[in-house]
C-alpha cells in the first residue's frame, strides 16, 4: 500500500503522463456520457445532409450517408474500448500458465513454454479472421481471438518474473516455515511479479487499441451500420482527395487516445522502476 | 523446420475445413442432391480430411498449389502478388535498417540528452500513429497539397514511395529501441572502459568495437521485424491498393478459398522460417560467441573454454 501511494506520487510528478492521464479520462468521458447528450442517433440516414463538413449542428460533420460523425465516434469509442479491455482482460488468463512454469520449472515449464511459442507463431490477424468466421462477423466477437493472440507475451513476463523471485532467500525462509506452495505463490509471488504485469498491460492497451481499429478498418473487424472507430476512418476513404477531413477527425481521435496510453505506460513503467529502487 | 512448416499447414488445414460454410456435407444436406454429390467426389472432396491434408502436402512439394480462381493457376498468381509484398517488406526494411541504426546509436550515445529525447518522442510518435493514419498524413502532404506523388495504384517507382513509408514506420520505431537499447547495454560494459582508457576516440570505439556487439542483439530480432514488416504491408496493400499476397490471404479466408489461404499461408511462413534462419547465421556471425557454439557445439556455450 505504502508503495503505490509512492508509485501513484512518483506518476502524479511526471506532468506528461499526468496530462495523458487527464487526456484519456476526458475521451472515454466523452465515449461515454456523449450519447446522453447527443440529438442524434447513430444509425439513422439522413441522404440530405450527407457528407457535411464541420457545423454548429454537426460538430464533426457527418459521413457518406448523413449520420452524424460525433455521435458515431461516441458510440464506437464504447465499443472500441469494450474490445481493447475485454481482449486485455482475457490475456491475463496468461498470469496462471506463466506462474505455474516459472514456479515448478521442469517439466511443466517445457510444456507450457512450447504451447505458449507454437500459440506466439499465429499471426494475430489470421486468428481474428478465423475467430470472426467461426462465431459470427462483424459483432466484435475477435475480441477474444485478440485476447488470445495477447496471452503468450504475458506467460513469458509472468514466467520470468517467477523464476527471478523463486531463488530468493524469504521465498525459502517461506518453505523453511512450512507455508505451501499455494500460500507461497499468494503472497510473495504474486506481489513481486505485479509490476512487470502492470508495465506491460499498459502498454499492450495502446497496440491493442490499434489493433482493434486496424481490424475495422480492414472491413474484418466490427462492420457498419454498427460503428467502431476503425471502420468510421474507413468512411471517409472514398472522399480522401476530396473532403480529406471525414478521415482526420476519426484518426487524430485514435492518436490522441493511442498517444496517451502510451505515455501512461511510460510515466507507470518509470514510477513502478523508480519505485522499486527506492524500497 | 519442415516438422513447424507441417504443424503449421496442419492448423490452416483444420481451421479452414471447420469454419462454417467450408463443409461439403450442409451444401449435399440441404438439396444439392447427386448432381453436387458427384461433382464433391470427382473433386476427391469426399475423402477424409487426413487423406486430403496428405495429398495437399505431396502435391505442393511437387509445386502444385491446387486450383485457384484465376486462369493463370494459382502458384503463379501467388507469386505474382507477393512480388509485391516483398518488394514493399524489402524496401521498410531497408529504411528501417538505414533510419533506425544511426538514430538508435545516437540516442544511446548522447544518452538523456537533447538528441535522445528528441528520437524518443519521435518513435514514441511512429509507434503510436496507425499505419492508415500515417497513410492519410502521407496523402494529405505528397497528393493534395503538393501534388507529388499518385495517389494509389501499382507501376513505376513513385507509387512505391508511399506505401513504404507507411510499412516502415513501425520497423523504424523498432529497430531505433532496439539498437538504443543493445548499444546504451554495451557502453556500459567493461571493454569500453578499457577501450577509453587506451585513449581510442568515442566514434572509433562507438562505430568500430560497440557496433559489432549491438548489431548481433539487433539481427537477433529480425523475425520480429519482419511480422512486423508484414502486418504494415497488409494495410499499404489495403490503402494503396496494391495486388500484394496479404490482401489475397485475407480476401480467400472469407471467400473459404480453401486452396488459395493454404498456398499463401505456405508461401509466407516459409519466408518468415527463412528469416529466422537468416538471422540466427548473421547473428552468429556478428557475435563471437554464438559462433564458437555453432562451430563446436553446445559444449563452449556457458563460457566452458
Amino acid at each position: 500500500m505504502e508503495r503505490a501511494k509512492r508509485v501513484i506520487r512518483l506518476f502524479m510528478k511526471n506532468r506528461l503522463a499526468a496530462a495523458s492521464l487527464v487526456v484519456f479520462i476526458i475521451v472515454l468521458l466523452f465515449c461515454i456520457l456523449g450519447p446522453l447528450f447527443t440529438p442524434y442517433d447513430y444509425s439513422t440516414i439522413d441522404v440530405k445532409n450527407c457528407w457535411q463538413s464541420p457545423s454548429l449542428q454537426h460538430p464533426m460533420g457527418t459521413d457518406g450517408i448523413g449520420r452524424d460523425t460525433m455521435t458515431r465516434l461516441m458510440y464506437g469509442g464504447r465499443t472500441t474500448f469494450s474490445i481493447t479491455f475485454t481482449a486485455v482482460l482475457i490475456s491475463l488468463l496468461g498470469i496462471l500458465p506463466g506462474v505455474a512454469a516459472g514456479f515448478w520449472g521442469g517439466r511443466v515449464d517445457n510444456i507450457i513454454s512450447r504451447i505458449n511459442d507454437a500459440l506466439g507463431a499465429i499471426p494475430t490477424f489470421l486468428m481474428v479472421i478465423f475467430a470472426e468466421n467461426m462465431m459470427g462477423w462483424g459483432g466484435g466477437n475477435y475480441r477474444y481471438a485478440m485476447g488470445v493472440a495477447l496471452i503468450p507475451p504475458i506467460v513469458r513476463i509472468a514466467r520470468s518474473a517467477t523464476m527471478e523471485v523463486v531463488g530468493k532467500e524469504y521465498v525459502e525462509a517461506a518453505r523453511a516455515l512450512g507455508v505451501g506452495s499455494t500460500g507461497i505463490i499468494l503472497t510473495h509471488i504474486m506481489r513481486n511479479i505485479l509490476s512487470p504485469i502492470i508495465v506491460h498491460v499498459s502498454s499492450s492497451l495502446a497496440d491493442t487499441l490499434v489493433m482493434c481499429t486496424l481490424m475495422g478498418y480492414l472491413g474484418i473487424g466490427v462492420n457498419p451500420p454498427e460503428p467502431e472507430w476503425g471502420n468510421i476512418v474507413h468512411g471517409g476513404y472514398a472522399v480522401i482527395l476530396s473532403k480529406p477531413i471525414q478521415m482526420i477527425i476519426p484518426s487524430s481521435l485514435i492518436v490522441i487516445c493511442v498517444l496517451s496510453l502510451n505515455l501512461i505506460g511510460n510515466g507507470l513503467r518509470d514510477g513502478l522502476e523508480t519505485g522499486k529502487e527506492r524500497s | 523446420m519442415a516438422p513447424t512448416f507441417l504443424a503449421i499447414m496442419l492448423v490452416v488445414f483444420l481451421l479452414m475445413s471447420v469454419l462454417p460454410g467450408s463443409n461439403i456435407n450442409e451444401f449435399s444436406s440441404n438439396g444439392g442432391g447427386d448432381w453436387l454429390d458427384g461433382i464433391f467426389s470427382s473433386l476427391n472432396m469426399t475423402d477424409s480430411i487426413v487423406a486430403r491434408y496428405v495429398r495437399y502436402i505431396v502435391n505442393l512439394a511437387k509445386g502444385d498449389f491446387g486450383e485457384g480462381r484465376s486462369s493463370a493457376g494459382l502458384g503463379s498468381n501467388i507469386f505474382y502478388r507477393l512480388g509485391f509484398t516483398a518488394k514493399l517488406a524489402l524496401f521498410g526494411f531497408l529504411l528501417s535498417a538505414i533510419i533506425g541504426i544511426p538514430a538508435g546509436t545516437l540516442a544511446a550515445v548522447k544518452r538523456g540528452g537533447r538528441a535522445d529525447k528528441a528520437v524518443s518522442v519521435l518513435t514514441l510518435v511512429m509507434s503510436s500513429l496507425p499505419s492508415y493514419a500515417l497513410a492519410v498524413v502521407l496523402v494529405l502532404i505528397f497528393c493534395l497539397y503538393f501534388n507529388l506523388l499518385p495517389p494509389f495504384g501499382f507501376g513505376t517507382p513513385e507509387y512505391y514511395i508511399m506505401p513504404t513509408m507507411v510499412v516502415a514506420a513501425g520497423g523504424v520505431a523498432m529497430t531505433t529501441r532496439m539498437t538504443r537499447s543493445a548499444v546504451s547495454g554495451e557502453l556500459g560494459s567493461q571493454y569500453v572502459m578499457v577501450l577509453r582508457a587506451k585513449g581510442l576516440t568515442g566514434r572509433r570505439i562507438v562505430w568500430l568495437h560497440v557496433m559489432k556487439n549491438a548489431l548481433g542483439t539487433v539481427v537477433a530480432s529480425l523475425t520480429n521485424l519482419a511480422s512486423q514488416l508484414l502486418c504494415g504491408t497488409l494495410i499499404a496493400e489495403n490503402f494503396f491498393s496494391m495486388p500484394g499476397i496479404c490482401q489475397l490471404l485475407t480476401k480467400s479466408i472469407s471467400g473459404r478459398n480453401q486452396h488459395t489461404v493454404l498456398g499463401c499461408v505456405a508461401v509466407l511462413s516459409v519466408i518468415l522460417m527463412m528469416v529466422n534462419i537468416v538471422s540466427d547465421f548473421a547473428a552468429a556471425l556478428l557475435s563471437p560467441r554464438i559462433k564458437d557454439a555453432m562451430v563446436y557445439g553446445g559444449g563452449r556455450q556457458n563460457g566452458e573454454s
